[in-house]
């Protein structure tokens, strides 16, 4: 059924941002546009959630992406609601002149990732993975300062790389589908699943490494991961929020697509080999450098690095720990966007983003110092968050698989878990002894609501998992099954 | 007499071997001749590679390889770099010599690996697909083994002007896949060079990637 909702989804982001280039003077208009199209989009989602559509033959919602989806539209409106907070606190750093092209490129961005996400075709996928790339490069240099664009450039010529390692894999999976034995197969996903044992296994097995690095780039895999803490630690807070928790799940969809023709194909020992082998590597990184971390912006980047790839481990687990890297990736969607916008406040509060000129948060400022323990829990996977969940079944089904690579996840994770918590306690505790952190900064509610909000889902998931999601969760999985 | 099909190859090989030029030399008006080089063998390639019947393809492709790749971007390359009075690249990670023998050795893997495919009935024109290969291997090699910014963007586009090559392989049955090509080069043209040469230009002096080491744990 062809839907006007998709389009809307494309179009409007445009359009409004548009409008606020018009109204560039008109700063509270820019916020209101933005929280406002943030409740229609999830309005929308939870629309295409029910009402699977399609729009061209280019944009469908099958039973993989309504998941993505959803996740997007919460962190949006935790996001949108925080900008209020962040446009208003006295911060000089923070160009509120500039507040419009803040506004723009988020739109665009969230509208881009729309379009990797309803993308039926992998030509199309990779088109608008470009556009997030360029709208979310614009957010990273919100600052313009020359910290903000050495990140800048490091995130685009990384990403730019990786967005041509996955051209090449594109081209060589026409390669397949042209010298197949079914003929010339179309590369939309359906077309490509359906007909995946009839696309040459050589050009497959060819391409599949590209795309994996491609889109592992954006979804910050190692061994393609530096521009990951450069990026989050020079973005504004917000900005920072929405990628580390939507522009990585997106790229993880394109893995997932990928990954998916593999098993069809017949190749799930290759693709899952090599997602076992990044996915331990995206442990390993962070596992070293988040202990050297001197910067608590960096080290939630570190942290991002770690959950993709315990995400990619459960995906090649498969079953049962497909079903827990998608919680997994809801978890940390949830938790990692609070522990940003968190980070905000920090900053606010601080006017610093060093671990060690941040010590006792708990008396400047306890809602941020609860908040930021609270965000910790969360994403070192203790109970009762879901992430808690999702980590104990992936090791439970990992354990069925080999212990020693169990074995070496657990002490991967308690290396990192330790470097956090390290951190995290050093900030927290003792007296202030950066001079502006005694000024109280004032924030305003919207800088805690959306955090609260956010780790109070988390916790709900923990503890219940309500029956749509958990039918849009299984859908996912018995639809990479198929 | 010279065969269009001993024309088109001819094309490809000389293709490769621009990037033998760039890897033993130090001066950067030389990588962006190569680069203009490059544009328009692409160009001749092009002609040979695409149906002019489907003319709006035809004279996009065409306009990409001989207007942007042969003439715009090479000009606007070259004001940077004088305007920026940066001569050559100083002190790359391996010296020339070696660069020169890797860069062979690549393009030898590359030329032996397409012909290896060719020869167990791939569907692949190995002229085409080693070409594409070596630029793309090479280019990467140039990436990592030099030090200026400006030079990364220019091995970026020989890396670009290799993925070029390959998407032509299969232009015939996949046209929109060069059209997906095209969008490369011009999203990397508008984020690399449009923008952000003139940023790094004004920030970062002498665009030496050395400069770029403030952000670290």
């Amino acid at each position: 059924m062809t839907s006007w909702v998709i389009p809307f989804l494309l179009i409007a982001p445009l359009a409004l941002a548009l409008t606020i280039m018009s109204i560039k003077p008109m700063r509270r208009l820019h916020i209101y546009i933005t929280l406002l199209y943030s409740v229609l989009h999830l309005a929308a989602s939870i629309y295409l959630m029910n009402f699977h559509e399609n729009f061209s033959l280019y944009f469908k919602v099958d039973d993989l992406n309504p998941v993505f989806l959803l996740v997007l539209s919460v962190v949006f409106i935790a996001v949108s609601v925080y900008s209020i907070s962040f446009f208003a606190h006295n911060d000089e750093k923070n160009h509120v002149e500039r507040s419009w092209k803040y506004h723009v490129f988020l739109l665009l961005f969230v509208a881009s990732l729309d379009g990797i996400l309803l993308s039926s075709h992998i030509g199309m996928l990779w088109v608008f993975l470009e556009a997030s790339t360029l709208f979310s490069a614009m957010l990273v240099y919100y600052y313009t300062g020359k910290s903000a664009l050495e990140a800048t450039w490091k995130y685009i010529f990384i990403c730019s790389i990786g967005i041509s390692f996955a051209f090449i894999g594109i081209i060589l999976l026409s390669i397949g589908c042209i010298g197949g034995s079914g003929g010339e197969i179309e590369l939309f996903w359906g077309s490509l699943n359906h007909n995946a044992k009839l696309i040459n296994p050589f050009w497959l097995k060819m391409a599949f490494p590209f795309l994996l690095l491609g889109f592992g780039t954006k979804k910050g895999l190692a061994p393609m991961q530096n521009w990951l803490p450069d990026a989050y630690a020079e973005s504004p807070a917000p900005a920072a929020a929405i990628i580390s928790a939507t522009l990585v799940n997106a790229a993880f969809l394109g893995v997932l697509r990928v990954h998916k023709v593999m098993l069809m194909a017949g190749l799930g020992f290759y693709s899952t080999t090599l997602l076992i082998i990044m996915g331990f590597m995206s442990l390993l990184i962070p596992a070293v450098y988040i202990l050297q971390s001197r910067n608590y912006k960096r080290m939630l980047a570190y942290s991002s690095v770690e959950h993709m790839g315990i995400v990619a481990i459960g995906t090649s687990i498969g079953g049962a720990g497909l079903f827990a890297a998608l919680l997994h990736m809801i978890g940390h969607s949830l938790v990692k966007s609070a522990f940003f916008l968190n980070s905000g406040n920090i900053f606010c509060l601080f006017r610093s983003k060093k671990i060690k000129e941040v010590t006792g948060l708990l008396k400047v400022s306890p809602a941020n110092a609860w908040l930021w323990v609270a965000s910790f829990v969360g994403i070192c996977a203790f109970p009762p968050f879901v992430t808690f969940i999702s980590e104990l079944l992936i090791i439970k089904e990992l354990l069925g698989k080999s212990i020693i690579l169990t074995i070496l996840f657990c002490v991967l994770l308690t290396a990192i878990i330790y470097g956090i918590a390290r951190n995290v306690i050093s900030m927290i505790s003792g007296d202030p002894q950066h001079a502006e952190s005694r000024q109280d900064a004032g924030l305003p509610a919207t800088g805690y609501i959306p955090q609260i909000v956010l780790m109070g889902m988390a916790v709900w998931l923990g503890l219940y998992i309500p029956s749509f999601l958990l039918d849009l969760l299984n859908n996912a999985v018995k639809f990479m099954g198929e | 007499m010279i065969t269009p099909i001993n024309f088109e190859n001819s094309i490809i090989i000389l293709f490769a071997v621009t990037m033998f030029y760039v890897a033993m030399s130090s001066r950067m008006e030389a990588y962006v001749k190569m680069l203009a080089a490059q544009g328009a063998l692409l160009f001749a390639v092009s002609l040979h590679s695409i149906s002019p019947s489907d003319y709006i393809t035809f004279s996009f492709i065409i306009f990409e390889t001989l207007v942007l790749k042969t003439i715009v971007i090479p000009l606007y390359l070259m004001k940077i770099i004088r305007q920026n009075e940066i001569q050559r690249e100083a002190k790359p990670s391996i010296p020339n010599l070696y660069s020169l023998m890797i860069v062979s050795a690549i393009t030898a893997v590359g030329f032996v690996f397409a012909y290896w495919l060719a020869g167990t009935h791939q569907p692949v024109n190995p002229l085409f697909f080693g070409g594409a290969i070596s630029v793309i291997l090479s280019a990467l090699f140039i990436i990592m083994t030099r030090k200026k910014l400006i030079t990364h963007i220019i091995a970026f586009i020989f890396l670009e002007n290799g993925i070029f090559l390959l998407s032509l392989s299969v232009a015939q049955e996949m046209p929109f896949i060069v059209n997906l090509g095209v969008m490369l080069d011009i999203f990397a043209w508008v984020l690399l060079a449009g923008i952000f040469v003139k940023m790094i230009q004004s920030s970062f002096t002498g665009q030496n990637i050395d400069a770029l080491k403030g952000l670290r744990d």
